[in-house]
């Protein structure tokens, strides 16, 4: 036993808890991974050979990276296609956005933002962008929480009065995204073509990403349901999604409902 | 359900392995961060699993030793996960893995010292109130030194699992990383330990990378670490043993061609004690 150890167990009932120190020397730790700042952190763990830091840097890294390369499957095929160097994008993404929450499936939210910033006037680069977006979408829904299915029997046993005023959500799987490319469309072409096609349009097209049988999937739909969807991020009584004729609600909602996209609160 | 024997850490790559070919392994590990509300097709193999194997979580990320506020919503989830999966073994990292609420991704060490035993003692304490249940304590691979330690690591743990009645998770490849890393005695480490305290091992393959060993839990368990584990299972008694390989995966013939071999083992020193205490 260390004489220091002897001497805590006779001193640790009047011991003061001060973790300024300790509390310094993560900050530093932190700064040493994240910032790449290692002015302070020989303080308080010695003079230190290369690799002893570059572990903890590295792991710090490649742990960001492999998120990244896992979510973003298809807007990397996209830009290797394009003589895109990924790992330069992915490094230079780190760089710019540390990591804020444990949950890394949470770290690729900024990817496709981040790429519309470098993209300047290149179309591949936005393409890449809303690319990115459906990417981290079907990420996120695969991860969804399960919800319960839709009552019909429930539903069906309501009055007419108790019908409209009953509130109605997306299931938390559900995601919507909206772009001025077709993304089917360039997957499986050649992308100049689908740059050109993007050139002469003034489309927009619709999609939405779903779960079903536990795979994320994504498909084009129509601007009406796509609207009444965004609605439905929110609960809303049938009354008010009723109300709004750019909802076509009669045609949608019953579709909602059988292919239980929606819930009833 | 309880523990016992060796098992193995569950990797995606494997469930649906061993579902079909219903692997005769005692139980499994579970690393709870990849868990944490799991749903869809995940979900329903996480049921599926947990009814036909003993399960035991895993956590990287209750910062054990962290200065930042101790995340309750996390640990609430760690709680459902565990009834859930009905799991009676919860443990996590004598580390820091998060600084001003953002995460390094990574296990750091700390100073080992009065100050820094008191916090975690606080922190330990408060956690099992809000899981209502014990956790246990690993220690971890340390690539730095910090200088304000005062105390040695098994010495800090004796007292952590002494003032909290936490249990020790005693990983072997970590304590052999770095006897080898800092030339230190493994052996000193194992020695200083209280039996009473270790719950729990963990075995891991590391790689060679010339200047350091790196614990890469990503090949299988060196001879020399296997060598140890027999130290411990002699020095501080058989206790339930897992396997991890979390890099360049094999395939799952392959993990169990090393789940025997650890079996065989565990299996040596485990008779050894039933004959004892038979005669």
């Amino acid at each position: 036993m260390l004489d220091s150890e002897k001497n805590y167990l006779s001193t640790q009932s009047s011991n003061n808890i001060n973790l300024q120190s300790c509390n310094d020397y993560q900050t530093e730790f932190y700064n040493m991974i994240v910032h790449n700042d290692r002015s302070n952190i020989a303080k308080y763990v010695g003079s230190t050979v290369k690799w002893q830091l570059d572990i903890y840097q590295n792991n710090y890294h490649q742990c960001l990276f492999s998120m990244l390369k896992k979510t973003f499957i298809r807007t990397i095929i996209l830009l290797e296609k394009n003589n895109y160097d990924i790992s330069y994008l992915f490094n230079s993404f780190i760089k710019d956005n540390s990591s804020v929450e444990q949950n890394l499936t949470l770290y690729g939210a900024r990817f496709s933002s981040w790429l519309k910033l470098q993209a300047d006037s290149c179309n591949v680069m936005m393409i890449a962008a809303d690319l990115a977006m459906l990417d981290y979408y079907l990420y996120q829904c695969y991860y969804a929480s399960n919800s319960p299915l839709f009552d019909i029997e429930l539903f069906l046993a309501l009055n007419d009065t108790e019908k409209l005023n009953s509130k109605f959500q997306c299931i938390p799987s559900i995601r919507l995204l909206k772009s001025q490319f077709n993304l089917i469309e360039i997957q499986s072409s050649d992308i100049i073509k689908s740059t050109q096609h993007t050139d002469q349009t003034h489309d927009v097209f619709h999609y939405l990403v779903y779960r079903e049988l536990g795979i994320a999937k994504y498909q084009q739909i129509r601007e009406d349901r796509y609207l009444l969807l965004s609605d439905l991020s929110e609960p809303r009584t049938l009354l008010h999604i009723s109300e709004n004729s750019s909802y076509n609600t009669e045609v949608n909602m019953p579709i909602l409902i059988q292919k239980q996209w929606v819930v009833m609160q | 359900m309880i523990i016992s024997g060796v098992g193995l850490g569950l990797r995606s790559a494997h469930i649906k392995s061993v579902l079909e070919l219903n692997s005769d392994v005692a139980w499994f590990e579970l690393l709870t961060d990849n868990w944490l509300d799991a749903s869809g097709i995940d979900g329903l193999l996480l049921d599926e699993f947990c009814k036909r194997y003993p399960v035991a979580l895993h956590s990287i990320a209750m910062n054990i030793a962290g200065c930042d506020s101790l995340n309750f919503d996390y640990l609430s989830a760690i709680g459902d996960l565990s009834n859930r999966v009905q799991s009676t073994t919860i443990s996590d990292h004598l580390c820091f893995s998060q600084v001003n609420d953002k995460p390094i991704h990574d296990l750091a060490p700390i100073p080992y010292n009065t100050s820094t035993l008191n916090h975690v003692v606080t922190r330990i304490l408060r956690i099992q109130d809000h899981l209502k249940s014990t956790i246990s304590i690993e220690n971890i691979t340390a690539y730095v030194n910090c200088l304000d330690s005062t105390m040695s690591e098994p010495f800090f743990l004796n007292e952590v699992a002494k003032q909290t009645d936490c249990g020790i998770l005693l990983d072997i490849n970590n304590i052999y990383v770095n006897s080898k890393n800092f030339e230190s005695s493994a052996l000193t480490y194992l020695y200083e330990l209280n039996p009473s305290y270790v719950c729990q091992y963990h075995l891991a393959g590391f790689q060679n990378q010339g200047e350091y060993l790196l614990d890469s839990h990503s090949s299988y368990i060196h001879d020399d670490v296997l060598k140890l584990y027999e130290v411990a299972l002699m020095k501080i008694g058989t206790k339930p043993t897992l396997i991890e390989w979390d890099n360049n995966i094999p395939n799952y013939e392959e993990l169990l061609s090393e789940y025997e071999r650890v079996k065989s083992v565990y299996n040596k020193f485990n008779s050894s004690v039933s004959e004892v205490k038979q005669r």
